[in-house]
């Protein structure tokens, strides 16, 4: 009931902001710095822009994958242990919240020193990625329903096969979704990690075009940002609706 | 216990099957607000024994199989399974239980399903067995169908499957039937009596349905609520095997007669 | 005792990783140039506070004039358009669109659109907090119809009444949901903003020892900033925990 609803509301927002952008663009509202989606658009799809743009996409993306499975894999590492050692809970969960309230403007220029300019946007991914994987990671470990504990503690389950059994296979749709809500984390970590000197990617830019004035591209190079994040989530989505299928 | 096996053998022999003396629970729902479930429970059932548990819901019938299984604990009382707690039975694998929610695991086929008590027994999966226990509940041919490709009916068939397949030594069933229509619910009593008559095991039933209890038990253990606890007992001396002729007998009737008269009797009166 | 073990807990696995970030540094006698330890870092910090005292100031006080701003316009916004419903149809899908917007995307553009200034700092901030408060608050409020037939409208309240004695109460929780977050996206916003613009504050210490290498003030910065927002998330965490406790 609520949700297409909402969905219906984003598209409906998202035509009016739309209509908005280019209007305000066009009377000039914001002077010059606020330019209308069309010629956002025609920067976005100018065919001599193409290559500097797939280079870019192609760096960004790459970090934001190699980020996604570093992170998220992390994140569901540690949640798998968090539900195998009870007593390790709270200090993880704490652990957890302190790494999703570092700031990644923060952390990014040591992991510049400590890693290099091409690296860093890969960190900076993993640490973006890291808490959404763990917290859902966390969630999907708890999905396994009472009467299927109940049935394993009375054949007389041990905890290794409750958990590689029951737990895990129970989780399965649970860690899609842990992947699903890194992924715009991720790929904005790796846009964020970019600003720092990398040397190709969307990051970069943004930076570059802001630095350089040139407003067209870096809304343009924004925008890219924004949905290369949404092609993430929605690519993980489908994922996530197949797993839901199969183990549940 | 266990530093006089030899003895422990010899006294296991001439033991009932379970044994429950004065067992009492009590449930703490915090903000030092208690429930009773269970008050001075005393009952004893002998080996190759079908006796079901019947009364009203909230009387402590799941409660009661979950003590004897070992699931919960009583707050005071014994419960002796094979003259051993519960846990015993329970680390031994001996042990069958079918719940009312089917619990069949939703990624596993019927026959890994059946096959789940051997894997965590670490037991090696006896596939002749399985298919035994297919075609013993009647699935034949569905054995690589997923529990939501299955009706009510048969997942509660591959649930009974599931609680047979390591021939425990104590079947214990928490209103297996209880979400199924009526006309699927009496086929399954029917299909559950001549299994039980091919396997003999002990069998333990929570059912709230009197026509259930007839069909299928020696001896009806009726309960009372408020606070939950054992009003009497009932023998029932219907012939076996019973069929569907056993429902339109005189003796049926009057032992269903006498029976909704005690559970009339132990619903709590209004002034209480 | 008991609270020692409470404490000890909670905090085993930040503890652990000082710790071996310490006996790391320490046993394999890493240059300390390079990569100092907690406690040189801590040292460096006691030593010479003034360097990092005037921008951490700088980097709350613009923090807390978004949170401020943002989260209060974002709850009298959402009032607004429960009392005029009609608007908030218009308005509620904008909202929905933009909040979804990154960061990263954001920031660099709005700083180009303003120009690169304090009171832009400050707008930013204002906005990453005001999107979320509003979306969230207009879920709390959306849980009480503007126009009920209820016992209150049959009493002949006003909207207004309806407003104060019903829909208050019910977004109180959501509004704590919120302070949640914008206490956390404040800090992240005023340090990106401050390293894009080049504004005083945490991330510009950050910016200008990074590009002159100077390491010691690099973690010393980081280390600040990094903390600076645990204790913001942690805080926050646990008055919306209160407030939860007291409303729901
Ligand atoms: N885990 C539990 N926590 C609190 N109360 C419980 C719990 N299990 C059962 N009870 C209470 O114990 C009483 C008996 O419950 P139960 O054994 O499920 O009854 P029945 O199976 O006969 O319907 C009920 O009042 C129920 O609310
Ligand atoms: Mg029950």
């Amino acid at each position: 009931m609520k949700r297409p609803t909402r969905t219906l509301q984003m598209a409906l927002g998202m035509v009016a902001l739309c209509v908005a952008w280019e209007l305000i663009g066009r009377l000039q509202v914001f002077g010059p710095t606020f330019p209308p989606l069309s010629t956002v658009f025609g920067v976005l799809f100018s065919p001599d822009r193409q290559r500097l743009f797939s280079s870019a996409i192609g760096a960004t993306g790459t970090s934001a994958v190699l980020g996604l499975t570093i992170g998220g894999g992390i994140g569901i590492l540690i949640a798998a242990m968090r539900q195998a050692i009870t007593a390790t809970r709270p200090g993880l969960d704490r652990f957890a919240a302190a790494i999703h309230a570092i700031p990644q403007i923060g952390i990014a220029p040591v992991l510049i020193v400590l890693l290099g300019r091409d690296n860093a946007p890969i960190a900076v991914a993993s640490i973006a990625a890291f808490f959404p994987s763990y917290a859902a990671a966390t969630r999907a470990f708890d999905a396994a329903l009472t009467a299927h504990h109940d049935l394993f503690t009375v054949l007389g389950s041990r905890r290794s096969n409750r958990l590689l059994m029951l737990e895990l296979p129970a989780a399965v749709p649970g860690l899609a979704d842990a992947l699903r809500l890194a992924a715009p984390g991720a790929v904005l970590g790796a846009v964020l990690g970019e600003w720092f000197g990398a040397p190709r990617g969307v990051g970069l830019l943004i930076l570059s075009s802001s630095q350089a004035y040139d407003i067209p591209l870096l809304w343009a190079s924004a925008l890219l940002a924004t949905v290369l994040a949404m092609v993430g989530f929605g690519f993980f989505t489908i994922l996530q609706r197949a797993a839901a299928r199969r183990f549940a | 216990m266990t530093n006089s096996h030899p003895i422990q053998v010899a006294a296991t022999l001439d033991q009932p099957a379970i044994s429950l003396a004065n067992i009492g629970k009590e449930f703490n729902l915090g903000r030092r607000r208690v429930v009773t479930a269970l008050t001075g429970v005393t009952a004893t059932i002998e080996r190759g024994e079908f006796v079901a548990l019947l009364g009203p819901s909230g009387c402590g019938k799941s409660t009661l199989l979950r003590i004897i299984s070992g699931l919960e604990k009583p707050t005071s009382g014994t419960a002796l399974v094979e003259g051993s707690s519960p846990e015993q039975l329970i680390s031994d694998h001996r042990l069958g239980f079918a719940f009312q929610e089917h619990a069949l695991l939703p990624w596993a086929t019927v026959s890994e399903n059946i096959a789940i008590p051997f894997r965590l027994a670490r037991r090696p999966i006896d596939r002749a067995r399985v298919s035994e226990l297919v075609a013993l509940v009647g699935l034949a041919g569905f054995e690589s169908a997923r529990p939501k490709q299955l009706s009510g009916g048969m997942r509660q068939r591959v649930a009974i499957a599931r609680s047979l397949a390591l021939a425990p030594d104590l079947l214990l069933l928490d209103e297996p039937f209880g979400a199924l229509d009526e006309i699927t619910r009496r086929r399954l009593n029917f299909e559950l009596a001549r299994i039980w008559a091919e396997t003999g095991v002990t069998t333990v039933m929570v059912t709230h349905s009197v026509d259930e209890a007839l069909l299928l038990a020696d001896r009806i253990i009726v309960m009372a609520t408020n606070p939950g606890r054992i009003e009497t007992e009932v023998m029932v001396d219907l012939p076996r095997p019973r069929t569907a002729e056993t429902l339109g007998s005189a003796r049926f009737g009057e032992l269903a007669t006498e029976l909704i008269r005690l559970l009339d009797h132990s619903e709590p009166s209004d002034e209480s | 005792m008991n609270l020692a073990r409470t404490f000890f807990s909670r905090w085993w696995a930040v503890i652990a990783v000082l710790v071996l970030w310490q006996l790391i540094v320490t046993v394999f006698n890493v240059s300390q140039f390079l990569i100092p330890g907690p406690v040189v870092i801590g040292q460096e910090i006691a030593r010479d506070p003034l360097t990092y005292v005037a921008p951490l100031l700088s980097t709350v006080r613009t923090a807390a004039i978004g949170f401020v701003l943002g989260v209060g316009l974002g709850y009298v916004a959402s009032s607004v358009t429960w009392l005029l419903p009609g608007l908030g149809g218009v308005v509620t899908p904008l909202a929905l669109v933009v909040r979804s917007v990154p960061f990263v995307a954001l920031v660099p553009v709005l700083a180009r659109v303003f120009g690169y200034s304090d009171q832009t700092a400050w707008i930013i901030c204002t906005i990453v907090c005001f999107f979320p408060t509003f979306v969230l608050v207009s879920t709390g409020f959306a849980d009480v119809p503007a126009n009920g037939d209820d016992l209150f409208s049959m009493a002949g309240a006003s909207r207004l009444d309806r407003y104060r004695l019903l829909a208050v109460p019910a977004s109180l929780v959501m509004l704590a949901t919120s302070i949640r977050i914008s206490a956390s996206t404040s800090i992240a916003g005023a340090l990106v903003a401050e390293f894009l613009m080049g504004r005083p504050g945490l991330a510009y210490v950050l910016s200008v020892a990074l590009g002159e290498l100077d390491m010691k003030t690099l973690w010393a910065a980081a280390l600040i900033a990094i903390v600076l927002s645990i204790v913001a998330y942690l805080l926050a965490g646990q008055f919306e925990k209160r407030v939860i406790a007291r409303w729901r």
